[in-house]
């Protein structure tokens, strides 16, 4: 892509999306008078959404995780997974000024990068707070079996109340099981393209197979 | 966790990516249909069948692409929304794929909680979402 058509791209992109902040700013208000409206959310929703895929689309990846953050917090409370409290309506403020921010330092600079951690950092503790909530939740109900990951889960379907032994594996991250699963497919592709064929790697493979079952 | 109604089409001509995302799928605990499609040709034709929740498709695969099968169902009027897995700094695609109406990307390597996160978006903006995007795009064309 020539530099001229990526910078033309680039400043629609800072138009629509210094515009939309405006329309989210006055359904922040219709929010503060109606906290349940669904079609408020909604309406925040599809703006954020929209934000972050632009952003993304053009390049702008900080602000567009940035976007992504600020969207998983949108969709628990459209989901009514987090009731509508003035701390998260503050968060969502918040964040929505530093969006136009970030929107606004770019107009100026497109390598601008705005401090967004702080606010992702409160955001994610709101959702971990949940997650945590619902892990808790998840021990009473036990016998659920699920092989969850332990996010979002508010809805566990229990199908007997037997109480497991406690396991005596420590539970295993989700970004340590998606390096498993990584490292598995990896080597799958290894052993497709290799010479020696995949009877060469599959001890290997069987070994990590082991693995990701003992920690699902 | 996602419901356990949906119905979520999985495209990629790469057998291993597909099993990622499956088993990403049922770890987390998903008890709907996973549909499942290694070609372009393949999952439109589980599109339009099936009418599935939400497609997470590839988007360079032999054949019809993850693109070439968006434009189809533009044509077709379907507005399912589609998740692409692409490589991020591959801005020029990424981009086209939003104009045409993409609703999110996943980053390679895929991670298990982003794949979730993206998926609960699409349902929860889903199909009117992406309507209501085709019918702007429409208009400002016009």
């Amino acid at each position: 892509m020539s530099d001229d058509i990526e910078i033309k791209i680039r400043k629609e992109f800072i138009a629509e999306a210094s515009e939309m902040l405006e329309t989210v700013e006055s359904a922040f208000i219709e929010l503060e008078r109606n906290p349940d409206d669904v079609r408020v959310i909604d309406k925040i929703f599809r703006l954020a959404h929209t934000i972050k895929g632009s952003a993304l689309s053009v390049g702008f990846t900080r602000l567009g995780e940035f976007a992504h953050v600020v969207e998983t917090l949108l969709v628990r409370v459209r989901e009514k997974k987090l009731v509508m409290t003035p701390e998260i309506s503050d968060l969502l403020l918040r964040s929505n000024d530093r969006l136009a921010q970030f929107v606004n330092a770019l107009g100026k600079d497109p390598e601008a990068v705005v401090e967004t951690r702080e606010i992702e950092a409160m955001i994610n503790e709101v959702l971990s707070r949940k997650a945590a909530g619902e892990v808790s939740a998840a021990k009473v109900e036990a016998a659920t079996a699920l092989p969850a990951f332990g996010f979002f889960d508010d809805e566990p379907t229990p199908k007997a109340v037997v109480i497991p032994a406690p396991s005596p594996v420590a539970p295993v991250p989700h970004l340590a099981k998606d390096a498993l699963v990584r490292a598995y497919v990896g080597i799958a592709r290894l052993a497709a393209v290799s010479r020696e064929g995949r009877a060469a790697f599959d001890p290997v493979l069987a070994d990590l197979e082991k693995t990701l079952e003992e920690v699902a | 966790m996602l419901p356990g109604h949906a119905k979520i089409l999985i495209v990629d001509d790469e057998p291993d990516l597909l099993d990622v995302m499956r088993y990403f799928l049922t770890q987390s605990g998903f008890t709907g249909r996973i549909l499942e499609a290694a070609s372009g040709e393949a999952s439109l034709a589980l599109v339009e069948k099936e009418r599935p929740d939400v497609v997470v498709s590839d988007i360079r695969m032999p054949g019809m692409s993850g693109l070439e099968v968006l434009q189809e169902m533009n044509a077709r009027r379907i507005f399912t929304p589609v998740i692409f897995v692409s490589a991020f700094g591959d801005k020029r695609i990424v981009m086209e794929a939003w104009r045409l109406g993409a609703f999110d990307f996943l980053d390679k390597p895929i991670s298990s909680q982003r794949l979730i996160e993206n998926l609960q978006i699409a349902l929860v903006l889903g199909e009117r979402f992406n309507r209501e995007r085709f019918e702007a795009r429409r208009k400002v064309a016009s």
